[in-house]
């Protein structure tokens, strides 16, 4: 007789952990979407004028278009009840011994600082809607690295450069939530990586969302000049709450003339968040980007990088894995556009469903006319861990060219019964044997990341898999 | 116009991004004036003209065209023509349809096969020359237990468009295979929707296009597995011309407990020139834990291993995409089990293959 895997809900006493606060350790504005709150933001941040108006247009923008009518239900998301602007009253620093306490003590428990110290050329850390602390090695910035706030880079010697980028790649009316961010955005990161500059250990910024019923709108733009080389690692967490929190973050990527960029995303937000994150790259002739992209948090998810292959003979490979558990409907996924001649994508991505979590897999591959001998491949695979989940693969291939070589191969099925059969004739639990399986099926993300995440990555996963046999 | 109506056909069963614009397609479609076009109908073997099945029966069938396409049909054929193989018979059905000039035809059937029946089905669409019509055809079938159907659909009405809508039901260890041959047509809108209620049901679908320059080729096949242990291949060859544009839509969908169910899905497309638009989208729905599903699809040019082979063989790009192009046809036609109907085709699209 064969038993199943009860499989709980996950511990997440790590990431809900956090300080009691009280409403004066904070200035926020009210809850809501106004001109009046949008205003207030634009002066609070001191934004040039060019700034304010690019605030105003999102925000007529986001009340003409419509929600998303595609994908998992915003029902339980209301912008009245979002606050979408909340500082910590504290300046940014370049000193952990700096940060206050408790936010200090928030993300020495996340091992933030450890990593630095470790593993790391430069640290963001944004708690609620600012930066707290930032920081670079000093052997980084005297390649003439720029690793700043994107506030501080807006005021100073790069303002041209992030007039010139910012939100171009991803206008205000590219969907609702796009504009939304226009309206409110706060914090995020500036990197800019001079020509042929190769940074020989990542970045990362970290995002903390600890306030309930708030917004994070995070902005990251990096450019890597011709023949660059950089790793960014973007990470994020919050505690879990009964109201909702947002997540309409954006993630600018110009990948210049035979650069290279691998941007890295474990993504485990609370179970009370709605994470509608957007995230674009261009790439140039030559130049190369490396999706990897760990979902496991978040109680909606829309999530779809797009890498737009402009330049000839420019590649992209992604690898993602999506893990939907109880309560959760994570709606992933990835877009992928060939002008260039010779482009190259490659895309291997891995889903997995319990306990009556939902995961959609999307993906789109257009090749546009004149986008000669394009290759490309998407393999995407899905694990059903139980038949009170859902799982579904929605791929939507666009050709326009002759000489493009396109495939597309998916399968979903279940644990093999044979393969838990024999992990248990070697000893090993049930749930052993199947947490064992889950994480050798999401070895095409571990072993793309920094090992250090890469074992973040698979606690998350052990986490997941905690359970009882019954 | 008064008399034309806008409808959206061909839905995908989980919406995507609209800017894919796949989501559904627009078509306008007469409202009066509407004739059915004329059928000629040669039964082999004990069918009678009354079902099993009520025509609410049939109507309530989910279609691949989806419910605004249904509504027209219904309304524009109110009288469907109706045939019935009886339990254990071996029965055959010709329906050879002539368009002959009317502006817009349009005819219903409804076939059942009973309890361990075999029923083949030929469907053809012709016309005569220089005829201009737009036809529509709405297809409802029931499989009973252990029955087998196969309906073989050939599109041979030259420039013309064509509505194809499909609705079917199958019951337990009941099989339907179609087969779907389009060399012909200026714009088809092609709509298949089958439910496997019954444990280990089947259905197998294998369909080859010639999409030829500036001509729209639109599909939508829906396999829904209910049953436990059904099997669904759907299958595809394809070619497209220069200017030509084509969507085909797949979706395999594991209905909670239609346990060990296996569902496979295929698409090959051969792309003859630039110009050419090949939208391929192939879903996989699940929410059921023990089933096993596949698609893939390989869109583009000739490979470099067959275009060097053909070449070791003295045969040149161009004849070699030609000879290739032939060889997808003919392997779809080849399995149609009529050999004079297998004839017929290949002097019709003047293959050398056959």
């Amino acid at each position: 007789m064969k038993e199943k895997t009860r499989v709980d809900d996950v511990d997440r006493n790590l990431y809900d952990f956090r300080f009691e606060e009280s409403d004066e350790d904070f200035y926020k504005v009210e809850s809501g979407l106004t001109p009046e709150i949008v205003e207030q933001i634009s002066r609070e941040k001191k934004d040039p004028q060019w700034m304010r108006e690019l605030r105003l247009d999102s925000l007529k923008a986001y009340n003409e278009m419509e929600a998303p009518d595609w994908g998992p239900s915003l029902e339980g998301l209301n912008m009245r009840d979002i606050v979408t602007y909340i500082k910590p009253k504290t300046e940014m620093v370049a000193s952990w011994d700096e940060v206050p306490t408790d936010i200090k003590e928030t993300f020495e428990r996340l091992g933030i600082p450890q990593a630095e110290r470790e593993s790391l050329a430069g640290v963001g850390a944004q708690y609620d809607s600012e930066l707290v602390y930032h920081n670079m090695k000093q052997e980084v910035a005297e390649q003439g690295v720029v690793y700043t706030d994107l506030e501080s880079a807006l005021h100073g010697p790069y303002s041209e450069m992030i007039r010139e980028h910012f939100m171009k790649l991803l206008p205000a009316r590219d969907h609702k939530f796009m504009a939304l961010h226009g309206a409110v955005w706060s914090g995020g990161s500036f990197v800019y990586v001079p020509p042929g500059v190769k940074v020989e250990i990542p970045l990362q910024s970290y995002f903390r969302l600890n306030a309930p019923g708030a917004g994070q709108f995070e902005h990251t733009l990096i450019i890597v000049d011709e023949g660059a080389d950089l790793h960014f690692i973007e990470g994020c967490s919050a505690p879990k709450y009964n109201i909702a929190n947002l997540h309409a973050g954006a993630v600018e990527l110009y990948v210049r003339k035979n650069a290279r960029l691998r941007y890295s995303t474990i993504e485990n937000w609370s179970k009370n968040m709605y994470n509608l994150n957007s995230k674009r790259a261009l790439v140039e002739e030559g130049g190369k980007m490396e999706w990897v992209s760990g979902s496991f948090g978040s109680h909606t998810g829309y999530l779809y990088p797009m890498t737009i292959l402009k330049g000839d003979n420019s590649k992209c490979e992604f690898t993602g894995i999506t893990f939907a558990g109880k309560g959760q409907n994570l709606d992933t996924g990835l877009k992928i556009v060939h002008s260039g001649k010779n482009t190259t994508s490659a895309v291997n991505t891995k889903s997995i469903s319990k306990d009556g979590g939902i995961g959609t897999m999307r993906s789109s591959v257009l090749v546009n006319p004149g986008a000669e001998n394009a290759k490309s491949t998407v393999d995407c695979a899905t694990l059903m861990l139980d038949s009170d989940s859902c799982s579904d693969t929605i791929p939507v291939m666009d050709i326009r060219t002759q000489s493009a070589d396109v495939g597309h191969e998916a399968k979903i099925g279940r644990i093999s019964n044979d393969a838990i059969f024999y992990l248990m004739s070697r000893g090993m639990t049930e749930e052993d044997a199947r947490a064992m399986i889950v994480s050798g099926f999401a070895d095409n993300v571990s072993k793309e990341l920094p090992l250090e995440y890469a074992i973040e990555m698979n606690n998350l996963i052990r986490l997941e898999m905690v359970g009882s046999i019954g | 116009m008064d008399n034309v109506r806008e409808l959206y056909v061909n839905p995908l069963p989980k919406p995507t991004w609209h800017r894919c614009r796949v989501n559904d397609t627009r078509i306008k479609v007469r409202t009066d004036g509407v004739v059915p076009a004329v059928a000629g109908i040669v039964t082999t073997g004990r069918v009678t003209a009354e079902t099993n099945l009520t025509e609410m029966d049939f109507r309530t069938m989910e279609s691949g065209m989806g419910k605004e396409f249904d509504a027209y049909a219904f309304s524009v054929t109110p009288t469907p023509v109706y045939r019935y193989a009886k339990a254990g018979e071996d029965a055959e059905i010709d329906v050879d349809l002539w368009y002959d000039g009317k502006t817009c035809c349009f005819n219903s059937f409804r076939f059942e096969a009973a309890d361990n029946g075999v029923l083949s089905i030929y469907m053809r669409y012709r016309t005569k020359e220089r005829a201009e019509f737009t036809g529509g055809i709405d297809t409802r079938i029931k499989v009973g237990k252990n029955a087998h159907v196969k309906l073989i659909q050939v599109n041979e009405t030259g420039d013309n468009r064509v509505y194809n809508n499909i609705a079917a039901a199958v019951d337990d260890n009941g099989k339907l295979e179609i087969v779907h041959v389009l060399p012909d047509g200026r714009e088809v809108f092609d709509g298949c929707a089958v439910n496997l209620f019954g444990k280990c049901s089947c259905l197998t679908i294998d369909t080859a296009y010639d999409v030829k320059s500036d001509r729209k080729f639109d599909f939508n096949y829906v396999a829904r597995h209910r049953g436990r242990e059904s099997l669904c291949e759907i299958s595809a060859k394809g070619i497209l011309a220069k200017g030509a544009e084509k969507c085909f839509r797949t979706t395999v969908d594991f209905i909670t407990g239609c346990v060990e169910a296996k569902g496979v899905e295929n698409e090959d497309v051969l792309l003859l020139d630039e110009d050419a638009v090949n939208k391929t989208v192939p879903l996989i729905l699940c929410t059921e834990e023990a089933v096993e599903g596949e698609h893939g699809a390989t869109i583009g040019k000739l490979s470099d291993e067959i275009l060097f082979y053909l070449n070791t063989r003295g045969i040149e790009e161009k004849m070699a995409y030609k000879l290739i192009s032939a060889g997808r046809m003919a392997s779809i036609i080849n399995l149609i089990p009529k050999e004079s109907l297998r004839k017929e085709i290949y002097e019709e699209i003047g293959s050398e293959l056959g």
